[in-house]
């Protein structure tokens, strides 16, 4: 079974307090991959653009009218956010002692953040849930990397962190194998449980994914369990995750039995991560 | 020529052969206390009598056992009373600062303050179980479901509404702005200068009124999370209510007629409501593991602060006696913890005082000692006139401190206080205190003597026995119970009367069983009692010693054989201490031709107290009264105590002054081996003086010393012969003509006896005297006249 590589990290952060559980899971998936981390923050064009249009304000929480905000303003501003940022990165980087390389770049996040994944192995991203619908529990930024990005993913709720046990979504096909070798790399460390989601429409095609699984895992230490999917559907597995308690999922990325639209569905419903395999 | 007293007038001993006892092992014990009907008629009626200001004042000098007598009065009478209530202090949940007082059933102190513990260790388990229900979860995620959901919707809706108007809701460093987009991206500027002004008028537009409802929704977020908290906090009510609400109704149900209780407990389960943080905290409760629950300073509001509990009693109303009775043992404290250098108080440290132990029985308090403690007996008038028990520190009263301290609810009040002390310090207190009269309206007056009567003398013994038994000392042989009595006597200073001053009594008795056991005797017999005594006397008699050293070795002057004119013996008693002894004194006198006037030299050099120079003013008069009728007096005289350094009070030296002075004017020379005790009217009759036996035995001592001749003696006035109980070698001597003691009725009998010339020969040689030097002062007046007379001539 060919294995996953991962030797670069990306964990992608932006300047709200919660990020700093985005970076947490970077530094558990890196240290746990012995990868080398890299942490980038994207200051916002956007931001600047709007600050040039003089009727725009800021409104503020707590505030009781919208305060005018000016280039320079906004410049101040993201320079603040960036050393602030920069102290963070540090500062958890002692803690845990890592070594940790911290990048700023401007401009549009979401393509700036494809960009990036194309020199990396695994990209962390975390999902705005504050301002959306339930229905829509991911925002524009993190809808365009998940269809854009070249690298594997990792999305985060935030205040979500990287636990076990792993849950992982076998089909098979190669890109499947490769979701089952990193399943069964993450699970060792917590008494080798590892839950497998077999998604067969009938029994022959079951019996023939679990053959694959005896195939393809062969450490007698791991101790396995197979859950079959009974409809292929992202509430499906979010069920099962649901009545296994797991705590990551892992799942190849454009895969045949999920529709884009259920994977989306997927990643915005799950309250735990979701690592996508490309 | 007057009689000596003989052996019967100078001791009335106690013929034991009278008693129908061996040892005192036979008698029975005294149930009440001799002599002291008065006392204890009082102590009834005032313990009896149930109105305000019914207190007592038992008033006596020390060691008649006042003390012990209302202990014993107090405790019998407290059993058949009915036992009044226990007395806690729980939190004010309402206002902290004053803690509620609470009165249960005697008690039931204990119980409810077990009750309140186990209900705080009920709690503790019940209510974190009922927080880790599925069904508390469930309700609470449904709430911040809830609220989620609406802010959530909020912004959703905006959104959309953004998005329709092509606009996109940005995330700015400090909060929100919107975007106009195009294509599906922000428009750079440069592109929206190109529009149309309407367009971007509209634009500008849209991004306000968007502006606007974001504002609106920020403004609604605190609103709907305040209703999310409230939420909760009617879902743990309900969740506390159902944990606890079982728990605290089978308490209601238990104090149900308690209707204080009731509402305490409604406060409780309020309080847990509020803060049932306390009770879900586990790691608290682990960093306090060794603590015990109701120490926890989150559950110490929960305490019963038991101020008054009657378990330890057998029953009745409590008898309450105080060693230290200053304001706050009396009154009751506040007290402090100090916690990060901060004073720090609540409830729980409000301590009880004697008040509070007392209410409803007695309390009986040194009155001394009360007065002596700053405030106290101001406190004591405050509670008693306000029936009440209210703690305020003295700081609070006096607005000393300002800082803020508690305030706990006063108790009532219900209390018979007993005080004792001396008389002084009643009439005293009667005198200046006007509250005092109206707070101990009974004086309970102890006697310090019964009379020797034979009836009194076997009650007396019977008292003794009783003493013994108390005290575990051996019996004691009849005569050494009749050496007692004697001794008694000689303490009250009067032949014919006893002294009940249980301390001296027993402090003889003890001593007495000490030289029995030394001798290996089961019984105490009358000669260790006569040992006891003796010793006793031995210890305090260094000065004495030294004084009659100095009296032999010629240092003080003191003559005990021939005659001199105007020279005579005094004596004068001094107490010092236990022991009191007498000392002869010499005192002379000079006469000679003056204006009428005796001069007291101690009065002149203010060594002379008031009843001293009264007695010297009487002398006087006599002199005047007897020898000077029908002249003036040309006399000048003075009298003097030789070598006295102290002060002088007193008049029973008087007589022995007149002996003196009429020596002096008569020229008949006094028998320096007697001395004379007494005291002289204006009539020239001797009257009773103190401590006689003293005197006499303090001149016997000096006799004694040089040689008793035969001749030495003393005279003493006959009012005093009931007086006499003299030491046995003073008796022994008198018997065998050694010694004497005289009893005299007038200074005639007594210069009689001074001089050996009858009085009409001494008064015959005063008035000659006398008569001649008012001659002198006649011929000197006309003398003075003649030549003033002279001299105006010849000035004229």
């Amino acid at each position: 079974m060919e294995k996953v590589l991962i030797s670069r990290i990306l964990v992608a952060l932006d300047a709200s307090t919660s990020s700093r559980n985005v970076l947490q899971a970077g530094i558990t998936l890196a240290t746990h991959f012995n990868a080398e981390l890299n942490v980038l923050f994207i200051e916002d064009i956007d931001l600047l653009h709007v600050a040039e249009l003089p009727f725009v304000r800021e409104v503020i929480y707590g505030a009781p009218v919208g305060r005018s905000i000016n280039v320079m303003a906004m410049e101040r501003s993201l320079q603040t956010q960036t050393a602030q940022l920069r102290k963070l990165v540090e500062s958890i980087a002692r803690e845990n002692q890592i070594k940790i390389t911290f990048s700023v770049m401007r401009g549009n996040v979401a393509r700036m953040l494809c960009d990036a994944s194309q020199q990396t192995d695994l990209l962390v991203i975390g999902k705005n849930t504050q301002l959306l619908l339930k229905s829509r529990k991911i925002g524009s930024i993190t809808r365009l990397v998940l269809s854009t990005a070249r690298c594997n993913l990792a999305v985060l709720q935030y205040g979500s962190s990287i636990e076990r046990p792993v849950v992982v979504v076998y089909t098979g096909d190669r890109t499947g194998q490769r979701a089952l070798a990193l399943a069964i790399e993450l699970a060792r460390e917590d008494h080798n449980q590892l839950i497998i989601v077999l998604p067969a429409v009938d029994d022959s095609e079951y019996q023939q994914l679990c053959e694959s699984v005896q195939n393809n895992v062969r450490d007698p230490s791991l101790q396995i369990s197979l859950t079959r999917l009974s409809i292929n559907s992202a509430e499906q597995i979010l069920q099962v995750i649901q009545q296994v308690h797991g705590r990551i999922l892992l799942l190849e990325n454009d895969s045949a039995f999920l529709t884009d639209l259920e994977q989306q569905l997927l990643i915005t419903q799950s309250d735990i991560p979701v690592i996508l395999l490309r | 020529m007057k009689k000596p007293l003989d052996k019967s007038q100078l001791y009335t001993a106690c013929d034991s052969s009278r008693f129908d006892f061996e040892t005192t092992d036979q008698l029975k014990d005294l149930p009440e206390i001799i002599g002291q009907n008065r006392a204890m008629q009082a102590l009834h009626v005032g313990v009896n009598i149930q109105h305000d200001g019914y207190n007592l004042f038992v008033l006596g000098p020390p060691g008649l056992g006042k003390h012990a007598v209302v202990r014993e009065y107090l405790e019998s009478l407290s059993k058949s009373r009915e036992t009044p209530p226990d007395w806690v202090y729980v939190n004010n949940f309402e206002k902290p600062s004053e803690p509620i007082a609470i009165s249960l059933t005697s008690e039931h102190a204990l119980i409810f303050r077990d009750d309140m513990h186990q209900l705080v260790e009920d709690l503790c388990s019940a209510i974190p179980g009922a927080f880790e229900t599925d069904e508390y979860r469930l309700r609470l995620q449904e709430i911040d479901d809830e609220l989620k959901k609406t802010i959530e919707s909020a912004f959703g809706q905006l959104n959309e509404e953004a998005e329709a108007s092509h606009m996109r809701l940005l995330r700015t460093p400090h909060g929100f702005a919107f975007a106009p987009i195009r294509n599906n991206e922000v428009i750079k500027p440069k592109e929206f200068d190109e529009l149309p002004e309407q367009e971007k008028r509209q634009i500008e537009k849209t991004i306000h009124a968007l502006e606007e409802k974001l504002t609106g929704i920020l403004r609604m977020q605190p609103q709907w999370q305040r209703e999310a908290r409230n939420k909760v906090k009617e879902l743990n009510r309900e969740i506390v209510m159902f944990a606890s609400g079982h728990l605290i109704d089978e308490l209601k149900r238990k104090y149900q007629d308690h209707s204080v209780i009731q509402n305490y407990l409604e406060a409780v389960q309020q309080d847990v409501i509020q803060n049932l943080q306390n009770f879900r905290r586990d790691e608290d409760a682990q960093d306090h593991m060794n603590m015990p629950l109701m120490k926890m300073p989150a559950f110490r509001r929960y305490e019963v602060n038991i101020i008054v509990d009657h378990t330890q009693h057998d029953g009745g109303v409590p008898v309450v006696f105080t060693d230290l009775p200053n304001y706050a043992n009396l009154i009751g404290a506040v007290e402090h913890t100090v916690h990060m250098g901060a004073l720090q108080t609540d409830f729980t440290l409000i301590k009880a005082g004697a008040l509070h132990q007392a209410n409803g029985g007695y309390l009986v308090i040194d009155a001394l000692k009360l007065l002596t403690q700053p405030y106290a007996w101001e406190g004591l008038k405050r509670a008693l006139i306000s029936r009440e028990i209210k703690i305020q520190s003295l700081g609070q009263i006096y607005s000393l401190v300002n800082t803020v301290s508690l305030e706990p609810e006063p108790i009532p009040l219900t209390i018979k206080v007993v005080l004792i002390g001396d008389r002084m310090l009643y009439y005293l207190l009667h005198a200046y205190d006007t509250e005092f009269k109206q707070l101990f309206k009974i004086a309970a007056d102890f006697e310090e003597r019964v009379e020797r009567t034979s009836e009194n003398q076997r009650v007396y013994a019977r008292m003794i026995a009783g003493m013994l038994h108390r005290n575990n000392l051996r019996p004691f042989e009849c005569s050494a119970v009749a050496r007692i009595i004697e001794h008694g006597a000689r303490l009250a200073g009067d032949a014919e009367k006893l002294s009940i001053n249980v301390t001296a009594i027993s402090e003889v008795l003890c001593e007495a069983d000490y030289y029995a056991a030394e001798s290996s005797q089961s019984v105490v017999g009358r000669e260790h009692v006569q040992r006891a005594i003796d010793a006793k006397f031995y210890r305090g008699d260094r000065i004495r010693e030294q004084l009659h050293e100095a009296i032999n070795r010629g240092i003080l002057l003191i003559d005990t054989d021939g005659a001199k004119v105007g020279q005579i013996n005094g004596l004068a008693v001094m107490q010092l201490g236990d022991v009191s002894f007498a000392m002869p004194s010499r005192i002379t006198a000079t006469a000679r031709l003056g204006s009428g006037k005796v001069v007291d030299i101690e009065r002149e050099t203010k060594l002379g107290g008031a009843i001293h120079s009264k007695g010297v003013f009487i002398l006087s008069s006599f002199l005047a009264e007897r020898y000077a009728k029908d002249y003036p007096l040309s006399l000048s005289a003075s009298l003097v105590f030789e070598q006295s350094y102290g002060r002088i009070e007193g008049d029973s030296a008087s007589m022995a002054e007149l002996c003196s002075l009429l020596s002096a004017l008569s020229n008949l020379p006094i028998l320096q081996s007697m001395a004379i005790t007494g005291s002289v009217n204006q009539r020239g009759e001797s009257q009773a003086i103190g401590g006689v036996n003293e005197k006499i035995e303090g001149f016997f001592d000096i006799c004694r010393f040089r040689g008793l001749s035969g001749s030495q003696g003393v005279l003493i006035p006959a009012s005093n012969r009931m007086h006499l109980m003299l030491r046995a070698d003073v008796i022994e001597a008198c018997e065998a003509g050694q010694f004497a003691v005289y009893a005299y009725n007038t200074v005639d009998e007594a210069m009689e006896i001074l001089t050996g010339e009858t009085a009409e020969h001494v008064n015959s040689q005063v008035e000659a005297r006398l008569s001649h030097l008012e001659k002198i002062r006649q011929n000197l007046a006309k003398h003075d006249k003649d030549i003033s007379g002279d001299n105006g001539k010849g000035t004229d």
